[in-house]
């Protein structure tokens, strides 16, 4: 009897504990601002491969105290994303405090891949994607270029832009920073041959709307950015013709089930990660494993570099019917 | 009720209290659990309703945009068509889609009818997570297809609920939630509350049933800790107690030595023991030695008794002495009497100590009523006369009236009065016959007469031994004497001279 009691005595206390701590869980952090589908990528990864790992969603687009106490829960774990470069310059200190080892899908700019041992991309360098762009707008002798940047995601602009300049030496090259498509109501799209959108699909869709509509008959190009499964609903027949930078390897990608790249991009993070949990690294050698070895996921064949970008091939798509179409 | 029974007993109430406590305990929960649900779903739903309503009828903050669409969903101000990225089924519409298009980032749009044209309100998730302060609850919007598109708190937005009510596990959280429709549109708003908001809002009350069951348990504990060293002490010290007494019964040198418990009562128990065996001790001293004093007084009154009967034998020879100096022709006779009647006795058989003793002194004394005799009878050297005779036959009675004033000696009153008694009744004073007369009677009746005829007398001489047989055994075997009386006494004589002749 006395035995009993002091079980149930015990049961409740544990309870109480368990409650409040995570016992030796592997976690994946799935760090989320609601933009990118994220989670269905890893999900869906762990679901084909029988993997009973926990995913917890963190969102990233909070107050920084808030993030920080929800990353410290989750120390010496791996973490897919972010989605964007500027989200990425944010964390890295947070990543390289609580040792998480982020694997971001379409982090491009080289203002952040290679700053930290705690980050790395599955995607090549807005160096790599300026110069092939810069090269595109030589094929079709484009002088006069609009660039249109995302104000809300300056680490990728400045990186992209620097790129292009140096790339590219246009009669006119006009770079414009905004948040919504309003700020472009008053521009003289007429003007230039070729708008370059390094803006999310949705507004990049939306701008395009409107430069047709303003009397824009020059070339739509998108940078990686832009390439997501908003673009073309946003922009319908406005994007017919647009020529868009993809960081992976799109036909493989349907090949693979997958219409999503954000989701294409998590999935191959998840992969990356379950064979460093498998091989039992550590978020603190994750960077030294990783570096040299070479992949194959559903985003295609790539390999990770010394600055933990991913090298692999180009690829630009051209809408088409409503859809992308892909040619060297 | 032994103390183990009444430890039993004990122990049912303590098991009886600890399921009581626990029962009540778990039985508290659940209303509380209840008044928690209630609580929060019922306030944080209503707070964000209010909230919404304000927003769409009142749009004043900042950071909402709202825009006039057209039925075809362009955007009016733009041209924009936006159809591709909203759509409605009917209005009022909350849309499912979180990314934001005229706001940077998530939001919730709603779609209001708004006479020929429709309302796009948009509206910054961000928006709820600061105004709604709900710290211990989510409290979210779904839309027509369960996806959450407003939460006060960003982790959870964009999760399917599938259940409008019951426990859920949300993006790593466990917890109960609960939603109802929004007014007008084809959505829902509830609350998710998560257990770790249970455990803080019945942390005092979890503590306070903790403490009552730990405090239950340490004094269960505590009780029956005492009842191990209370069984352990009592066993101990009847132990203690039973190896005293035991050696108590055996011997008078035992000291009781108290155990030390740590039950006080038990220590004042031992000490009344060991006062107890010490007066035991005492008594015990005491009776030995009124043992010891009565025992010396028996062992005085043996000696007495010694000296008496010693005393009472040479009375009793001086007695039988003195009838032999009276009837001088007598000596010695009485003594061979005793002797051979004793043989006798023993050799038919007698071995009643009261039946030998009444034998010797009857034999001794056989002859003590001569002393009544007159002395010219009694030793008259002639034949005497008829008369004399008679006065001489009379020495029986007045020696068994001697005699029976000795209290305790009526077998010898009998036998002196009986020895003349003949077999065939003739004799004297009675005239018994057979088995009337004593067998005492008879032995010391015949040892009589034999002894007598090998005795000389002032009226003839001493027979020898063949001839004083010869006349009994012709005379007197069948008239005065037992036959079979007088074959015993043969064998008897035969023992005796063979004894007699070989020294012993």
């Amino acid at each position: 009897m006395k035995l009993a009691a002091l079980l149930f005595v015990l049961a409740l206390a544990l309870i109480i504990v368990l409650s409040q701590v995570n016992l030796n869980k592997i976690f994946v952090v799935v760090l989320e601002d609601g933009e990118a589908n994220f989670f269905q990528g890893v999900e869906t990864f762990l679901k084909e491969h029988q993997l009973r790992y926990e995913i917890v969603r963190v969102r990233i687009d909070t107050e920084k105290p808030k993030l920080e106490a929800e990353l410290r829960k989750y120390q010496n774990s791996y973490a897919v994303g972010p989605r964007i470069s500027s989200q990425a310059h944010d964390l890295i200190p947070f990543l390289e405090e609580y040792r998480i080892f982020a694997i971001a899908p379409q982090v491009t700019s080289y203002l952040v891949v290679g700053k930290s041992n705690y980050l790395m991309s599955l995607s090549v360098t807005d160096e790599q994607q300026g110069k092939q762009i810069a090269e595109l707008l030589k094929r079709f002798r484009h002088d006069r270029v609009l660039l249109v940047c995302d104000k809300f995601n300056p680490v990728y602009s400045q990186s992209l832009e620097e790129s292009l300049r140096k790339s590219l030496s246009a009669e006119t090259f006009r770079s414009v920073h905004i948040s919504s498509a309003d700020e472009l109501v008053d521009e003289d799209f007429a003007h230039y041959d070729v708008i370059v959108l390094a803006v999310d699909g949705r507004l990049a869709g939306m701008i395009a709307q409107l430069a047709r509509t303003r009397g824009f008959s020059g070339t739509l190009v998108g940078s990686d950015y832009a390439f997501d499964r908003d673009l073309i609903p946003s922009g319908k027949s406005a994007v017919e013709g647009m020529i868009v930078c993809c960081l992976f390897n799109y036909p493989v990608l349907i090949e693979k089930g997958f219409d999503d790249i954000d989701v294409a991009g998590a999935y191959d993070a998840m992969m990356l990660i379950a064979e460093l949990l498998q091989n039992k690294i550590s978020p603190q050698n994750a960077a030294k494993y990783l570096r040299g070895r070479r992949f194959a996921g559903v985003t295609g064949e790539f390999s990770i570099g010394f600055d933990l970008s991913s090298e692999r091939d180009l690829t630009f798509a051209v809408v088409k019917n409503g859809s992308f179409e892909f040619e060297r | 009720m032994s103390l183990r029974e009444m430890i039993q007993r004990f122990k049912r109430y303590g098991m009886l209290l600890v399921i009581i406590l626990i029962a009540t305990f778990v039985i508290g929960l659940f209303p509380l659990a209840g008044r928690i649900n209630s609580y929060y779903s019922t306030g944080y739903v209503n707070l964000l309703k209010n909230f919404v309503n304000e927003l769409l009828n009142q749009p004043s903050f900042d950071d909402l945009v709202v825009r006039r669409l057209s039925r075809q969903l362009t955007d009016i101000s733009t041209g924009v068509d936006l159809s591709g990225l909203l759509r409605y089924e009917k209005l009022p519409w909350v849309s499912s889609d979180l990314r934001g298009i005229f706001v940077h980032g998530n939001s919730v749009k709603f779609l209001l009818e708004r006479d020929s044209e429709i309302l796009l309100v948009e509206v910054p998730v961000s928006l709820f997570a600061r105004t709604i302060s709900a710290d211990m609850a989510y409290v979210f919007l779904t839309s027509s297809d369960g996806i959450v598109v407003v939460c006060n708190r960003l982790d959870l937005l964009g999760s399917k609920l599938t259940a409008n009510k019951g426990f859920l596990r949300i993006n790593g959280l466990a917890g109960f939630v609960y939603s109802e429709p929004l007014d007008e549109f084809d959505a829902f708003v509830g609350s998710f509350i998560p257990f770790s908001t249970y455990l803080i809002v019945l942390l005092p009350y979890i503590i306070v049933a903790l403490a009552a069951l730990c405090g239950a348990v340490f004094w269960l504990n505590f009780a029956y800790s005492f009842e191990n060293r209370l069984i352990t002490a009592v066993n101990a010290v009847l132990d203690n107690v039973n190896q005293s007494l035991a050696k108590l019964e055996m011997t008078d040198e035992v000291v009781y030595v108290p155990m030390e418990t740590k039950i006080s009562e038990l220590n004042r128990l031992q000490e009344g023991i060991h006062r107890l065996v010490e007066a035991q001790k005492t008594s015990w001293h005491e009776l030995h030695a009124m043992m010891q004093n009565l025992q010396d007084t028996v062992n005085e009154l043996e000696e007495t008794q010694k000296v008496l009967e010693e005393r009472n034998e040479q009375i009793i020879a001086t007695l039988a002495e003195a009838i032999e100096v009276k009837d001088a022709s007598t000596f010695g006779h009485s003594d061979r009497v005793v002797t051979l009647a004793l043989e006798l006795a023993k050799e038919v058989g007698l071995t009643d100590p009261a039946d030998l003793e009444a034998i010797k002194f009857g034999a001794l004394l056989h002859d003590i009523g001569k002393i009544g005799i007159p002395e010219h009878i009694l030793n008259k050297p002639g034949r005497l006369t008829q008369e004399e005779y008679e006065i001489m036959k009379m020495h029986p009675v007045y020696g068994e009236k001697i005699i029976k004033k000795i209290s305790g000696w009526d077998l010898v009153a009998d036998i002196i009065r009986h020895h003349h008694e003949n077999y065939d009744g003739s004799g004297y004073p009675d005239g018994l016959k057979g088995d009337q007369i004593t067998l005492r009677a008879q032995i010391v009746s015949l040892v009589d007469v034999f002894c007598a005829l090998i005795e000389e007398r002032p009226y003839r001489r001493a027979m020898s031994l063949e001839e004083a047989l010869r006349l009994i055994e012709t005379e007197m075997v069948g008239t005065k004497f037992d036959p079979r009386l007088y074959r015993a006494f043969m064998k008897v004589l035969e023992r005796y001279f063979r004894a007699q002749s070989s020294g012993l």
